[in-house]
């Protein structure tokens, strides 16, 4: 009883058919007991759903955070813990260390459960905590999943876990009905647990394909069809060979692909399921009827489409096929794109075609070459010249939407800000211009903050919001990042821009005594400043615009812990350190602002912090003026703290009442900010 | 197939019991013996009517385990004993 079943010999066969009573974990186990061994099986959840458990407090608290315990790895044939890459720095769970009251206690307390492990996978049920399974040994996890009816992925590769955990949020509700379903469960009778019928008709497998073989042989390849159907839909397993047979020969390619996708589309890759129904040779008719309803995730939908263009995805190799997957902008789907890319034809087609094409692309097309430029030098920066490891980043940040957003939103706002002072001709050529960028979809939440930005038309923005096909937890993202939510003050647009960020560790670290904060301004470094000085602390927090290196006068390199604010666009060699070098270079956990997801997949750190807005501008409501970002972010400081012991300021003479030969004293400077004032506000701080 | 008020004179001989592998295990052994509640199990090699054996993720790929497990049933079977699994 609660056994997985896979693949045994017939050897124990008449053991099997002799046994009272026979339960397996789940419908594939049975599946494969039927069809192997002619045996109908009983199947229940694993057991361990029925234990009893007591109230128990956590043994540890995770505080939300994502847990990771050990995963199956083929090449060992056993369970690893991931000793490098992103998961090496979440919070490691192993099930040995607690007692079933204890782990279901412990886990409630994690955000969600990264694991291969078939038990842990029931605590996070029991816990009612989303979980990301890794592919194990057997199919004893897609056991629970195929049972409950949940389409949720068995990630193979850390590439797809990372996705599966970007999306997370989206499957919410998909997890919460995979509780439910858990929970209503009933155990079965263990001694007397009546097996399921089983019709005396039904031949076995290899029987019923000798039947549809027989059938397409004498020309009723409809015939062929149903038996096939009938297998599929009771959960046989039809090689790939037949089933292609048959639905070529019947003219029903899309009931086979529709059968077929009904099994996989649990499966975390529309591409690879693609791929499966594509091989049927199914006639464009029918991929309609293979759309699902609208509650369908808008990648599937966006996956058929590009079938309907690629006709073979699985050899997705020319520029063409590249450009109409980018164009979807859809996580999935691009992601699809690179893992093929990849590994269809290596890094040479990556390295060397996609960034051309890109660009080329861009050229072609006509943009402002303002938008073009900044394109053209980021997309060779991020593709051109790495090895595998950089590849394998670069790829990642392709398919991040949040990435790929910011970085056309800061080049749009560029563009937007060298350009001419007529906004709506600003808006013509905004709009114009990003009906071009690749990215139809993610496009529309770039159109709301530029459009927002651009012409503060919010009425404009938020019809142009009520267009986007997209999940709004997404269009919040963006928002957030682009540090366009303040700006957003219509009612349809106030419930996006109301994400509060507070929450998200900031607060927690630097509000912390003990912790030494450095909080670094872009003005010029004291020449006697070493980089220890700075690193030396436990949390530094960069602002704004700033250069590594020799520049400004400064010839010192520290890490960076956080950064706050837009980063400018003022210096050209920044796009190099943006995304790359800074990272690198830092040895530090490194934790970029506004940007959870990217700083997960850089596998820099886990958590995000920025300024909370209602802070500053309270700050700035009481001191009269705009205020600059570093002495918002001091204010906040101090306010957390209750002091401001413990924290060191470098390279904001400014605020120190010194000069600085960029910026102009007793007068309002860039951005409205009135140094002084500032200047003022900040001794008072330092009173406290 | 046994009725269901037999059960409760029964004595069962658990075999799997992986309990000292992980939580997990011992919460499967522990949800056994809740809805056995009426039954008696045997200690190992005590008399027993009936052997229940616990596959778990053990039974696949013909691995040693399947092996063992399978061939304790089937000497229940040749002993007559009830075998559940």
């Amino acid at each position: 009883m609660n056994a997985v079943w896979q693949e045994n010999s017939g050897r124990f066969d008449d053991v099997l058919r002799n046994l009272d009573v026979l339960t397996l974990r789940g419908p594939a186990s049975a599946a494969d007991m039927f069809e192997r061994h002619g045996v109908a099986a009983f199947h229940h959840a694993d057991l361990s759903l029925f234990a009893p458990i007591e109230p128990r407090e956590p043994v540890v608290d995770f505080g939300g955070a994502t847990v990771v315990t050990d995963f199956f790895n083929k090449d060992f044939g056993g369970f690893v813990r991931s000793t490098s890459g992103p998961f090496s720095k979440l919070p490691y769970f192993n099930l040995a260390d607690y007692d079933w009251s204890d782990a279901i206690a412990t886990l409630a307390t994690a955000g969600a459960v990264l694991t291969g492990r078939h038990h842990v996978m029931f605590a996070a049920v029991r816990a009612r905590v989303p979980f990301i399974l890794m592919d194990a040994n057997t199919h004893k996890l897609a056991d629970l999943l195929d049972a409950a009816s949940a389409k949720l992925p068995v990630c193979k590769t850390q590439s797809e876990a990372v996705i599966a955990l970007n999306r997370i949020k989206t499957n919410r509700i998909i997890y919460d009905r995979l509780f439910d379903w858990a929970e209503k469960q009933t155990p079965p009778k263990l001694l007397t647990q009546t097996p399921p019928q089983q019709p005396a008709s039904v031949l076995p497998v290899h029987e019923r394909l000798k039947d549809a073989r027989l059938h397409l042989q004498f020309n009723r390849p409809r015939i062929a069809m149903d038996v096939i159907a009938d297998l599929l839909e009771e959960g046989g397993v039809v090689p790939d060979a037949q089933l292609i047979a048959v639905s070529q020969a019947s003219g029903e390619g899309w009931r086979a692909a529709q059968l077929v996708a009904d099994r996989i589309v649990s499966s975390v890759s529309p591409l690879r399921w693609l791929s499966s129904i594509g091989r049927f040779g199914a006639d464009a008719a029918g991929w309609d009827r293979l759309i699902p309803d609208s509650k369908a995730p808008i990648w599937w939908q966006s996956a058929v489409e590009l079938f309907r263009n690629l006709k073979s995805p699985e050899v997705l190799v020319n520029e063409e096929q590249i450009l109409n997957v980018l164009s979807l902008t859809n996580t999935a789907v691009e992601y699809e794109a690179a893992r093929l890319a990849m590994e269809e034809r290596a890094s040479k087609l990556w390295r060397m075609d996609v960034a051309g094409i890109l660009n080329k692309h861009v050229h072609k097309e006509e943009l402002p070459m303002a938008y073009v430029e900044h394109v053209s030098a980021i997309f060779p920066a991020r593709f051109h010249l790495f090895g595998d490891a950089e590849m394998n980043a670069a790829r990642e940040q392709l398919v991040n939407p949040e990435l790929v957003c910011q970085i056309r939103i800061s080049y749009l706002v560029e563009y937007l800000r060298r350009s001419s002072s007529d906004k709506k001709q600003l808006l013509r050529d905004a709009t114009s211009a990003l009906d071009r960028v690749v990215g139809a979809r993610h496009l529309l939440q770039v159109r709301v903050a530029a459009v927002a930005l651009a012409v503060e038309d919010n009425e404009a923005a938020a019809k142009a919001l009520s267009k986007a096909a997209i999940p709004q937890s997404i269009i919040q993202q963006c928002l957030v990042v682009s540090n366009f939510a303040n700006k957003l003050v219509s009612p349809a647009l106030a419930g996006l821009a109301g994400v509060d960020a507070t929450d998200l560790g900031f607060s927690r670290r630097v509000g912390t005594q003990k912790n030494r904060i450095a909080v670094v301004g872009n003005g010029p470094l004291s020449s006697d400043i070493s980089p220890d000085e700075i690193d030396d602390h436990d949390l530094i927090i960069r602002i704004n615009d700033f250069l590594l290196g020799e520049a400004w006068g400064n010839n010192v390199d520290y890490h960076v812990t956080v950064l706050t604010g837009m980063i400018g666009f003022g210096q050209a060699n920044l796009s190099r350190v943006r995304f790359g070098t800074l990272i690198r270079k830092a040895d530090l956990p490194f934790q970029l602002t506004n940007w959870k997801p990217t700083a997960q997949i850089l596998e820099f750190g886990h958590k995000v912090g920025f300024l909370p807005r209602l802070s500053r501008a309270s700050l700035q409501k009481r001191i009269g003026t705009e205020v600059s970002t570093g002495l918002a972010i001091l204010s906040e400081i101090a306010h957390l703290r209750q002091s401001m012991a413990g924290v060191s300021v470098f390279g904001m003479p400014l605020l120190c009442g010194d000069t600085d030969r960029r910026r102009v004293q007793s007068s309002v400077s860039h951005s409205r900010h009135f140094w002084e004032s500032e200047a003022l506000e900040f001794k008072r701080l330092r009173a406290k | 197939m046994m009725a269901p008020e037999r059960a409760k004179s029964q004595r069962v001989f658990l075999s799997g019991d992986h309990s000292q592998y992980h939580g997990g295990s011992a919460a499967v052994i522990s949800a056994i013996r809740r809805m056995l509640p009426d039954v008696t199990f045997a200690e190992t090699g005590g008399p027993f009517d009936t052997l229940i054996v616990n596959g778990e993720g053990s039974m696949h790929h013909d691995s040693a385990h399947f092996v063992a497990k399978m061939e304790q049933l089937a000497a229940a079977q040749m002993l007559g004993k009830k075998p559940v699994w």
